[in-house]
């Protein structure tokens, strides 16, 4: 247990050359919030894929119509009933692109369609273009989803904004009336909205914008309730912020995060809700095309011409689990807990 | 004392500020507290938890409305009906540092928008570039360097955060600050480094300060008087030195008795005063004396009446039945 002392002498030590101002600095490079928010989103595989899926069908939305030759709303009485067909894919017989029905006749021939016609998703009762009408269906879906969507985000905003910020008596009043509306069944106010007025995409946006705003509301009127008590807040107000000041500058920004993660949730919601309505019969009315209205079309004759409702649903389905799969994405990105 | 020539900066009278808690109860955060603030000096408050000294800090600058009383800034009182302008004024002249660090800089905005943000509300600059030039000045100050003015808060440390918060309080040139329990967030390390720049500024600013905070020995270090406050009253105020070392009331003896002196010699035998019992909520306080229920030298009449705030001896203020000569013959 011995231990070698050495004698520890001045000479031996050299004082550090510390320059005070290196102590300040920051090597890491600087990132703003969406920077930062985009990096961690980047490394989340399920949002990436959902942020694409979306992406693409959106594109297809617009340009599949464009694509095939044949209209949306073209009638044909001689060719109802197709079974899809798609060129080269045809000769895979087990993936059931080759017009072939599913007792195993091939309908092109005994209907005398040239060779060189194609209907890629087939064709409905009607004999309109199936690929066709999807497209424009998740159009119109699209659509009323995302006009829904800013309907909430504005009136959402507003109201929690409003009731948060004041708080007291104003918050107690508006929070009242949103319990009573809240009280009443929705679909009973949507069903009786769409009766009132003609089903379309302004009155179906219309009904479903006038209950949804309600959770968007509650979400913004609690975040503002945290943040203003919080000490950037008081100090802004030491420093004499007028309150349009005070939100502009200091609650809307940080209530942004809260307000995108609930969108990116509304939005499946308001397509849902909407292909509801079409499939009870309170949609969008045909000769237009909605998703929903599609699906409720096709199930009608699922047993015998499956692919009516199939594709239309498999576009709904991708689409739906994209918006969760980016929203719940965003929710950790955003969120500043995960904070790395 | 040399305080006594010196002019009032703030007088604050017979404060009161109640919340209510619900329809019956209200709650005495602050209740009658008289002090002036002496031009230049730094005024500490302690007390422990919950015993108003920051309510008493935000209901001076306004973030709170007074219930009752007065706050006079050289002579205007601060609270009331006030048009856009005057209030701008107070703004700039009375300012706000926070406790909480990672709270109080606005986690959406660069270090430049925060400084900045008083000199935009009161148009300090005319372009950006006069604008810029002074956040970098402020950086400087505040021993920060201009490279720090692009970056978001969530990069600094705690002591940087705090020190950010005390340019964008400097921004607007105020006379007066009032320090929310500026370090008791931070690390022992960096509390230092903090009370030394409020210090250097106060020296070459002529700031004067309000400190509040519950760390005595760093109250007594920077503060030139101290007041004691126990459950919205404020019970002794005196100058730090003589607080510290003849303490008069008996809360202060015990709260006095709790610093742990760096000596283990003394610090083996120091002899704590122990208070007995919790303490009492401000929504339904004790009568008279609020200290009655946990004062070892409680008399009858400190049930009944309550304690006069008097000058027992020069510039030492207190709130006690002991040094009032009217009961002082009673008990004891």
């Amino acid at each position: 247990m011995s231990m070698t002392e050495k004698k520890l002498t001045d000479d031996m030590f050299q004082p550090a050359a510390m320059d005070p101002g290196k102590h300040e600095e920051i090597t890491k490079p600087s990132l703003t919030y969406w920077q930062d928010v985009w990096r961690r989103l980047k490394k989340n595989k399920a949002a990436i894929t959902g942020l694409v899926a979306i992406i693409l069908i959106v594109i297809m939305a617009f340009v599949g119509p464009a694509i095939s030759s044949h209209g949306f709303d073209q009638q044909d009485v001689r060719r109802t009933n197709l079974p899809p067909k798609i060129p080269g894919l045809e000769k895979v017989h087990f993936l059931g692109m080759d017009g072939v029905d599913i007792r195993g006749n091939d309908q092109y021939k005994l209907k005398n369609i040239p060779k060189d016609q194609y209907y890629w998703f087939g064709t409905d009762s009607l004999g309109r273009d199936q690929w066709t009408r999807i497209w424009k269906g998740t159009q119109i879906s699209l659509l009323i989803a995302f006009l829904a969507a800013a309907g909430d985000l504005i009136i959402g905003v507003t109201y929690g904004g409003i009731s948060g910020f004041f708080g007291g008596k104003v918050d107690n009043i508006m929070q009242r009336f949103v319990e009573i509306l809240y009280g009443i069944p929705n679909l009973v106010i949507i069903i009786l909205f769409i009766l009132i007025f003609e089903p379309g995409i302004l009155s179906i946006t219309l009904a479903i914008v006038i209950t949804g705003w309600i959770g968007m509301s509650r979400l913004v009127r609690g975040q503002i309730l945290k943040l203003k008590g919080q000490e950037f807040i008081l100090a802004s107000r030491t420093l004499g912020a007028s309150n349009g000041r005070l939100i502009m500058k200091h609650l809307v920004p940080n209530t942004l995060g809260i307000v995108i993660i609930s969108m990116t949730f509304s939005i499946p919601g308001a397509i849902f809700f909407e292909a509801f309505l079409s499939f009870i019969g309170l949609g969008i009315q045909p000769p237009t095309a909605s998703l929903g209205a599609l699906i409720s079309d096709g199930f009608k004759q699922l047993r015998i011409y499956p692919h009516l409702a199939i594709y239309p649903s498999v576009v709904m389905c991708i689409l739906m689990v994209s918006f969760n799969l980016i929203g719940d994405g965003l929710r950790d990105a955003l969120d500043p807990k995960m904070r790395k | 004392m040399a305080t006594m020539e010196r002019e009032k900066l703030l007088e604050v009278k017979n404060l009161k500020k109640h919340f209510k808690v619900d329809r019956k109860a209200v709650l005495k955060a602050v209740d009658d507290v008289s002090f002036d603030i002496y031009k230049g000096e730094t005024l500490g408050l302690v007390g422990e938890s919950g015993c108003g000294k920051s309510t008493t800090g935000r209901t001076i600058i306004r973030l709170y409305e007074a219930t009752d009383g007065e706050v006079l800034y050289e002579g205007k009182n601060v609270h009331g009906k006030k048009s856009a302008r005057e209030l701008k004024e107070f703004n700039r002249k009375m300012q706000m540092i926070f406790q909480d660090p990672y709270a109080s800089l606005n986690p959406r905005m660069t270090v430049k928008d925060i400084i900045a943000e008083g000199i935009d509300i009161h148009r300090l600059a005319k372009n950006s570039k006069e604008r810029n030039e002074r956040v970098y000045e402020l950086l400087e100050t505040v021993g920060l360097n201009k490279d720090h003015a692009n970056r978001y808060p969530h990069e600094f440390s705690g002591g940087q955060r705090q020190r950010i918060g005390i340019a964008r309080a400097l921004a607007v040139d105020p006379d007066f600050i009032i320090a929310d329990e500026p370090i008791s967030a931070l690390d022992v390390s960096i509390q230092a480094q903090v009370v030394n720049l409020l210090m250097k500024l106060q020296k070459e600013r002529g700031l004067t300060y309000l400190f509040i905070a519950h760390d005595l020995s760093m109250v007594k270090h920077i503060s030139d008087r101290v007041g004691v406050m126990y459950l919205g009253n404020l019970v002794e105020l005196a100058g730090s030195d003589e607080l510290y070392e003849e303490p008069l009331h008996p809360y202060t003896q015990a709260l006095l008795s709790a610093i742990p002196v760096p000596d283990p010699e003394v610090e083996r035998s120091r002899e704590r005063i122990i208070l007995e019992g919790d303490l009492p909520s401000p929504i339904n306080p004790p009568s008279g004396c609020r200290f009655r229920t946990r004062c070892p030298h409680a008399m009858d009449v400190c049930a009944r009446v309550n304690p006069k705030w008097q000058e027992a001896r020069e510039g030492h203020w207190v709130a006690c039945h002991l040094y009032d000569q009217e009961f002082n013959k009673e008990g004891k």
